[in-house]
């Protein structure tokens, strides 16, 4: 197989590379000089057809919301120059829909890969006739929507995801400056923008919003260590792929095949991250740079990642890495990375870390710990424990820009028990891998606080290790990587990997969660409640005396709330969810989608915790009608499983080019069982003592609309519903109560929903 | 305006002697040439001299050199005002149609710009004010994420001879129609519900009046339009494709170089405020911090007034009263200018506030200028006023404020005296109210607009803890008046009776809570040097008073309705006891109206008016009580206040408030025969407004959902309500009598109710976020709006279904036992339908 492989791979880089990459050591790169606003360049005639690059860069900018100063753009256009004579092209390289390894349709494949021209510019050939003289201001002091200067989306205060569009003005842009470096020509630009923005790419939100940005633009050439070995990708590892179409033979299909995103690392072996954060922050940033060197030993490379504080006026190259700093309210770390969109080599990379990122993340630390961990019961957590989310996010960030992407089934790893291990934690961390979007320790108690066990994860996981090794390792570290995978429980993967997107016909598993922690969802669950139990009564008062306007006292407790809701949902996800048993994809067990529904109803009934006797003292619409509101919603969440529930009892079987490898088969968990347990757990046989609770009552409701919407499709439905008719017609209650009334309300409502079937 | 070529003629004359002496001596010095071959060549025209050679040219010094060449704007800005903080802001000075904008107006808020010196050009730049940072590093990041936005580039197209200025040619900017913020054209007018489409005509636009001093300039324009006008109520064009001129002055005044320093504002008093984003505060991310906005009221001499002593400030805030107002109304203006200085002497400043005639002896004086504050009269059909200002928005100050007095505010004030006071004060039983009292109107709505130029909001509940008895009581109103405060929308004394002797009828000059407002506004904090330092002393000074109601603030509710005591057009603590005597002073109105107005009112269009304000004032009594059902009473509440965030309105309250509303309903007859004998044929209005009240009432079961779960052992439920409406409306059946149309409607609409609330036809419910909440936090406290709740709905349906059940029963009764043919047939009818919807 091995030798195959290199051989395809060997091939594959023939196709992708037929001109040669341009290399700084060829000669002298483009040389560009500034006169009256225009941009003249000098290009060696040995850089004609070879393959270059254009980026930017951010240096300042009127608003941080569209793009922030020292962003790099969102990717690098790979482009080409060609000069008859008299005319200097610019072609934009694509990369072919499909590549012929078999050799056997090279013209054909030819002819659909023509490289377009893109710019056109007159040129002259210099005096020595070496090079090519060339008026190329509209290169740079254009504007191109296909360069992604600004990240092309962005959430709106609302959270709907907003596209940008951008016009240049160009009467109020200029070129500033140019500069010269041994393998990159860049040209400052003022540029004045109108931007037009659109929700989902339809509705427009914003129209000539005007922004301005001294904006970098930078041609360069692919370093000499490039080119690398291509890596084909393995469903097993949670990586940034890049997919090409390939023709193996003439005889055989067109297949898919993946190959992982990563860096070339042959000749330093450093990845260099230039940190331009405020000092507070640095330390953290620091460690969670540097964190990953465990992982890269552990390949057998050692000192691979450094850092470096950024100077205040060091222009940085394209293949330099960053982290910056973004005084935005925006609650997200964000990474891009520039890299070839032929190989998936990858140049450089940008971590944005906006202000409210850190804020968000250690408001989930409170909310999910505050029960137990006394350092995030101040208004102001100490830089330490922030400084701990910060790293948190920025090992995450790293990860991304090493070719690895989120991986939602990490926190689902370990046993629940070993969460509350203080030794357990401290090697392991709390999750497998840091790719796993942020989660905290709201399983340990309060006394395995104090005992010091771990809470925020500190450390690539041993997940994390395998994926190094895997990208970055030799063969035999690979081998032992996937081996140590294939081996380890801890680390077989128990949800479908999402790296190719989401599941197939609407799929989930409550393993890939997010903010799920603990290989047992209701263990975990049990003991993260009774924390809150024990801890919501007081919380009125957490940070007594210190919270004047009482707005962190009130979001504090909405988020404790929201943050209960949340884990209460997941129980849900257990009805209608599949998993991963050794690399097969297949439905829950039907005991688990039925503890999954009578766990949900217990948790949503036993909510009168929420209610306590100071809530006046808080702002209006904290916590007083919470259980009523999650009662509600989420009870009609879990009717909305029934879908889910009747895709795993239908389907047994998938095509064999669907990202999720293996089969499904029915677990003996049918819309029946479904509908049976939710009716067994909102129906009591006998009326309680004290009658009837409102939710109740609305659940019933709520139960005998949906159970009426399926019954023409769905005799089980129907069935129900007679079930439920008689139940109301033999439940014993007092005339004139709440509970005779809602049973003579229900005998109605069935007969009506019946009637109208038969109808 | 007329623009005449005479002064601009004689200021060429001027310019041209005065720049162009080189020019002169040197087209003398040509004729000699002729004759003289050797002598030395022209000295060429500077950059400079060739903008103004040969044309002409009127010129104006100041802190910007205006220059107007043939129509041509050229501005010398000095190089010392580069980057300096700008404000130009636009006045309305004359207009074609003033229901478009009207003269005296500023259409829109004035921008602050900064000039920025870009090599051979100028650029217009707008800086971000919104954003602060905390720390070197974070305003470092800050910077360079908030490069100046360019607005306009001016070519520079000379310097000033001594090389101290550049010379701009910004006709475009102000004979343009490119920068939003100098549009003086709104798209819309809220107040007439119209639309407005506008397209500016540049050829037929030109430049007016420059005037230039030495602290601000401004430029005058004559812009033209075509304009489309459509009432968006009738759906019909009033003007189409209309050419429209307007006179635009445009002021540019140079922001303090010192900027004040700001102070925090506190959600728990109502005062206008700056918002801004702090980066760099702390873990915590992105800080919003509020300034209030106020006027920079300094002592003039700082110890005395640090020994208690009453110091003029040093500079007060002047309101000039608009010439062209009435002569009867500039007292009272005046006087409701300097009610103000009443609470601005309890803190230590005496002629704080003033109000002065337009200067004539001041050639720099213009009412059009945004340096000036100015009291202007529109001689429009609006009857409104506005207060506005406008803000340093580096700190919250207020540099300039208007306001704007439409001349049909008397219309509105002779309509609220005549119908909320006449049954108490025999003198305004007139359709002329006397002068005197219209003017104390006046001067009360001036007060209150003044009140926002000195920063207040509205303070909806300002009236709504005086007990309702109190405001029949001569001694209390002649202390407190009818509210206080005079921000409320509380208006004049509809509560008192005839028999109420010397009762005061109008809100107080200014109220205790506008006293309590002014002294945390402006009440210099001894020893403070930043807003954090201030923030203590001024939150003690708030939480001190939080146990007591006079100083209860409450936010005007422009979305939802919740809280019953903060609310426009209401007076005391009982909507329902104010109510009652309210509409009994409205049934005395209607009963004596012909015999106070008949005299003067031959064509009746004076009582008929007052029949349709007589029917607002009704609705306003009814809507104000219809709130406390399910209504809570909101505060803004901070750690260690006496008062409670909120408080449901009490059961017994609200049960009182449905008994009295559903009476109601059957009891306008009185409305319809105010139109009595001679008058014009007029349509009844009681059947509809009884109808409508009843459906209204109704509508208020599901908002008692939300406030039940807060009562205590009085809760007042769902249940409860839907007992108490069908008590009402079965009441007449039980009895035995002979239903009346108004019966037999509201028996119908309870049946629709109940029907429509008791059964949804099969469907999934709705899939909502779990975490999907009845109300977003930073719309209900803090500095937000009260934006409306959303989310589960009740289990009532079992209940209306009851109801129902019930109801049927009763209506086979009652068509068994009615001795009354129509109203067996009405029973009848109802159970039918009541069967019809249970098969």
């Amino acid at each position: 197989m091995r030798p195959f492989l290199s051989y395809l791979l060997f091939l594959f880089g023939l196709f992708f590379f037929p001109s040669g990459l341009c290399r700084a050591q060829d000669g002298e790169f483009i040389s560009l000089s500034l006169s009256n606003g225009k941009v003249n360049a000098r290009i060696p005639l040995d850089l004609m057809g070879k393959r270059i690059y254009l980026a930017s860069v951010i240096e300042q900018t009127s608003d941080a919301g569209e793009g922030v100063s020292g962003q790099m753009s969102d990717n690098c256009l790979p482009l080409e120059f060609a000069f008859d004579g008299s005319d200097l092209t610019v072609r934009y390289l694509v990369k072919p829909s499909l590549v012929d390894i078999s050799g056997e349709i090279p013209s054909a494949i030819g002819k659909s890969s023509l490289v377009p021209d893109w710019k056109k510019f007159k040129a002259n050939l210099s005096s020595d006739k070496s090079a090519v003289d060339a008026d190329l201001t509209e290169l740079f002091a254009d504007h191109f929507n296909i360069l992604h200067v600004f990240p092309v989306s962005a959430y709106n205060s609302q959270g709907g995801m907003v596209m940008r569009k951008h016009t240049v003005v160009r009467e109020k842009s200029s070129v500033l400056a140019v500069e010269n470096r041994e393998n990159s020509a860049e040209v400052v630009s003022d540029m004045f923008f109108k931007m037009d923005g659109y929700v989902y790419g339809m509705m427009k939100v914003a129209g000539d919003f005007s922004v301005r940005a001294i904006v970098r633009k930078m041609l360069f050439a692919a370093t000499e260590e490039s080119c690398g070995e291509m890596l084909e990708s393995v469903p097993e590892i949670e990586d940034l792929t890049l997919s090409s179409n390939v023709l193996q033979d003439s005889f055989s299909p067109v297949l898919e095949k993946r190959f992982a995103c990563r860096h070339s690392l042959d000749s330093t072996g450093h990845l260099v991250f230039h940190i331009d954060v405020p000092s507070v922050w640095k330390p953290y940033v620091r460690e969670g740079v540097l964190a990953w060197n465990t992982a890269f030993e552990k390949a057998g490379r050692g000192d691979v990642l450094q850092v470096r504080d950024a100077g205040e006026a060091e222009n940085l190259s394209p293949y330099d890495s960053r982290i910056i700093y973004a005084p935005t309210g925006m609650q997200e770390v964000e990474t891009n990375s520039l890299r070839d969109p032929f190989s998936g080599e990858m140049f450089s990379t940008t971590i944005c870390l906006h202000e409210n990122a850190l804020q968000k993340y250690v408001s989930q630390l409170r909310f999910q710990t505050a029960a137990t961990n006394p350092a995030v019961r101040v208004p102001q957590v100490a830089d330490s424990v922030a400084g701990s989310v910060l790293k948190l996010l920025v090992m995450q960030a790293v990860g991304k820009s090493l070719g690895l992407v989120r991986n939602p089934a990490a926190s689902s790893s370990y046993p629940v028990d070993s969460l509350c291990s203080v030794s357990f934690t401290r090697n392991y961390g709390i999750v497998s891998s840091v790719m796993e979007n942020p989660v905290f320790n709201c399983v340990a108690s309060s006394e395995d606080v104090v005992r010091g066990v771990l809470l925020v994860q500190n450390r690539p996981g041993p997940l994390d290790e395998v994926s190094i090794a895997w990208l970055y390792g030799d063969e035999s570290v690979r081998k032992k990587a996937l081996e140590r995978l294939r081996n380890d429980e801890y680390l077989r993967p128990k949800a479908p990997s999402l790296k190719s997107g989401a599941l197939p016909d609407g799929l989930s598993s409550p393993y890939s969660a997010n903010r799920d922690l603990g290989d047992d969802a209701f263990l975990s669950f049990e003991k993260y409640s009774v924390n809150q139990k024990a801890f919501f009564p007081q919380a009125v008062d957490l940070f007594s005396g210190n919270d004047p306007d009482l707005s962190l006292t009130a979001e504090t407790l909405k988020g404790i709330a929201d943050e209960y809701a949340t884990k209460v949902v997941h129980l849900c996800s257990f009805a209608g969810g599949c998993q991963t048993v050794d690399g097969t994809v297949l439905s829950l067990p039907a005991s688990l989608q039925r503890k999954g529904v009578r766990k949900t109803i217990e948790a949503l009934r036993d909510m009168e915790w929420f209610r306590f006797p100071k809530e006046r003292l808080l702002p209006y619409g904290t916590v007083e009608f919470i259980a009523d509101v999650y009662r509600t919603n989420i009870f009609n969440t879990l009717l909305g499983r029934y879908e889910k529930v009747q895709l795993c009892a239908s389907l047994d079987c998938q095509s064999q080019d669907s990202p999720v490898s293996g089969n499904l088969f029915p677990t003996g968990y049918s819309t029946k069982d479904f509908v049976t347990d939710i009716y067994l757990g909102i129906f009591p046989e006998r009326l309680p003592p004290g009658g009837l609770e409102s939710y109740q009552m609305n659940w019933q409701l709520a139960f005998v609309e949906f159970l009426a919407g399926k019954s023409a499709s769905d005799s089980c439905c129907r069935e129900t519903l007679l079930r439920i008719r008689n139940n109301a017609i033999a439940m014993k209650c007092r005339p004139g109560t709440d509970s005779a009334n809602h049973y003579a309300y229900l005998r109605f409502i069935t007969d009506k929903a019946l009637n109208i079937e038969n109808n | 305006m007329k623009y005449s070529i005479f002064p601009i003629s004689l200021l060429l004359l001027l310019c041209s002697l005065a720049t162009l002496p080189a020019e002169a001596a040197s087209a003398r010095g040509s004729k000699k040439k002729k004759n003289e071959v050797t002598a030395p060549s022209p000295k060429p025209l500077s950059d400079y001299e060739k903008l103004f050679s040969g044309k002409k040219c009127t010129s104006r010094e100041g802190l910007l050199t205006l220059h107007d060449v043939e129509g041509k704007l050229f501005v010398e800005m000095p190089l010392s005002l580069m980057d300096r903080d700008v404000m130009i802001g636009s006045t309305i000075s004359a207009v074609t149609d003033n229901r478009i904008v009207s003269v005296g107006e500023k259409p829109k808020a004035p921008m602050v710009v900064t000039f920025c010196l870009d090599g051979k050009k100028v650029n217009m730049c707008r800086k971000r004010f919104d954003l602060l940072a905390r720390g070197d590093e974070f305003e470092r990041s800050l910077v360079r994420n908030t490069l100046l936005g360019i607005i306009s580039s001016f070519d520079i197209k000379a310097y000033s001879p001594d090389s101290t200025a550049v010379v701009l040619d910004m006709t475009d900017m102000f004979l343009g129609n490119n920068i939003a913020e100098l549009n003086p054209m709104p798209a819309s007018n809220p107040a007439s519900n119209t639309q407005i489409n506008t397209q500016f005509k540049r050829d037929l636009s030109l430049l007016g009046d420059i005037k230039a001093f030495e602290d601000n300039v401004s430029v005058r324009s004559r812009l033209s339009f075509t304009v489309t006008m459509r009432d968006n109520a009738k759906r019909s064009v009033i003007m189409a494709d209309s050419p429209f001129t307007v006179e635009v002055t445009r002021s540019i005044v140079l922001l303090p170089e010192k900027p004040v320093m700001p102070r925090l504002a506190d959600p728990r008093i109502g005062v206008f405020f700056t918002k801004k984003s702090v980066f760099g505060d702390s873990s915590e991310g992105v800080k919003s911090v509020f300034y209030a906005q106020r006027w920079r009221l300094e002592p003039s001499d700082s110890a005395a007034y640090a020994a208690g002593e009453v110091v003029e400030p040093v500079k007060p805030i002047v309101f000039y009263i608009d010439d062209t107002f009435p002569e009867f109304w500039k007292p009272y203006v005046a006087e409701g200018v300097e009610r103000w200085n009443e609470a601005f002497e309890k803190i230590g400043f005496r002629n704080a506030v003033r109000a002065l005639p337009y200067p004539s002896d001041d050639e720099s004086f213009d009412p059009d200028n945004i340096k000036y504050n100015c009291v202007r009269y529109s001689p429009s059909e609006v009857a409104n006023s506005m207060g506005p200002s406008w803000t340093d928005p580096r700190t919250g100050e207020i540099i300039s404020a208007s306001v704007y007095i439409y001349h049909n505010i008397v219309k509105l004030l002779s309509s609220w005296l005549f119908i909320q006071t006449a049954p108490a004060d025999p003198s305004v039983r007139t359709v002329n109210i006397p002068r005197e009292i219209l003017g104390e109107g006046i001067a009360y709505v001036v007060a209150h607009e003044v009140g926002h130029c000195l920063g207040l909001m509205h303070n909806m509940a300002g009236s709504s803890s005086i007990p309702v008895d109190s405001l029949r009581s001569a001694s209390f109103t002649a202390k407190y008046g009818t509210t206080y405060s005079i921000m409320d929308y509380a208006r004049f004394n509809y509560v008192a009776r005839e028999s109420d002797k010397g009762v005061r009828l109008m809100p107080p000059s200014i109220g205790e809570y506008d006293f309590y407002a002014i002294d945390w506004l402006y009440r210099p904090v001894a020893g403070a040097s930043t807003p954090e330092e201030e923030t203590p002393v001024l939150r003690r000074f708030i939480s001190e008073r939080s146990g007591n109601p006079v100083y209860r603030y409450g936010k005007q509710q422009v979305v939802a309705k919740i809280d019953p005591s903060s609310f426009e057009e209401d007076l005391g603590d009982d909507p329902v006891k104010s109510a009652l005597y309210g509409i009994e002073n409205l049934k005395y109105i209607a009963a004596n109206i012909d015999s106070w107005v008949g005299g003067e009112d031959p064509d009746y269009s004076f009582r008929l008016r007052m029949k349709n304000e007589l029917v607002t004032q009704y609705q306003r009594y009814v809507t104000r009580a219809l709130y406390n059902i399910g209504g809570i009473y909101l505060n803004e509440r901070f750690e260690g206040d006496e008062r409670e965030s909120y408080a449901p309105v009490s059961g017994a309250d609200q049960r009182r408030t449905v008994n009295f509303l559903l009476e109601q309903t059957k009891s306008l007859d009185w409305i319809d025969r105010m139109a009595g004998a001679g008058w014009p044929l007029t349509s009844p209005v009681a059947p509809t407004m009884g109808t409508a009240l009843f459906k209204t009432i109704v509508q208020r079961c599901g908002s008692l959902w939300y406030c039940t779960p807060l009562m205590g052992e009085d809760a007042y439920g769902q249940k409860d309500f839907l007992k108490d409406i069908s008590t009402f409306v079965w009441k007449p059946s039980r009895e035995g009598k002979r239903l009346s149309e108004i019966e037999m409607e509201l028996q119908s609409q309870f049946i629709s109710y109940l029907m429509t609330n008791s059964y949804t036809p099969a469907n999934t419910p709705q899939q909502m976020p779990p975490q999907k909440r009845f109300a977003d936090e930073s719309e209900v406290w803090g500095f937000g709006q009260f934006a409306g709740m959303q989310g589960a709905l009740p289990a009532t349906r079992h209940i209306c279904f009851s109801f129902l059940q019930d109801s049927l029963n009763l209506l086979k009764r009652f068509a068994q036992s009615s001795s009354d043919a129509d109203s067996r047939a009405h029973y009848r009818m109802l159970a039918a339908r009541i069967e019809q919807h249970l098969k």
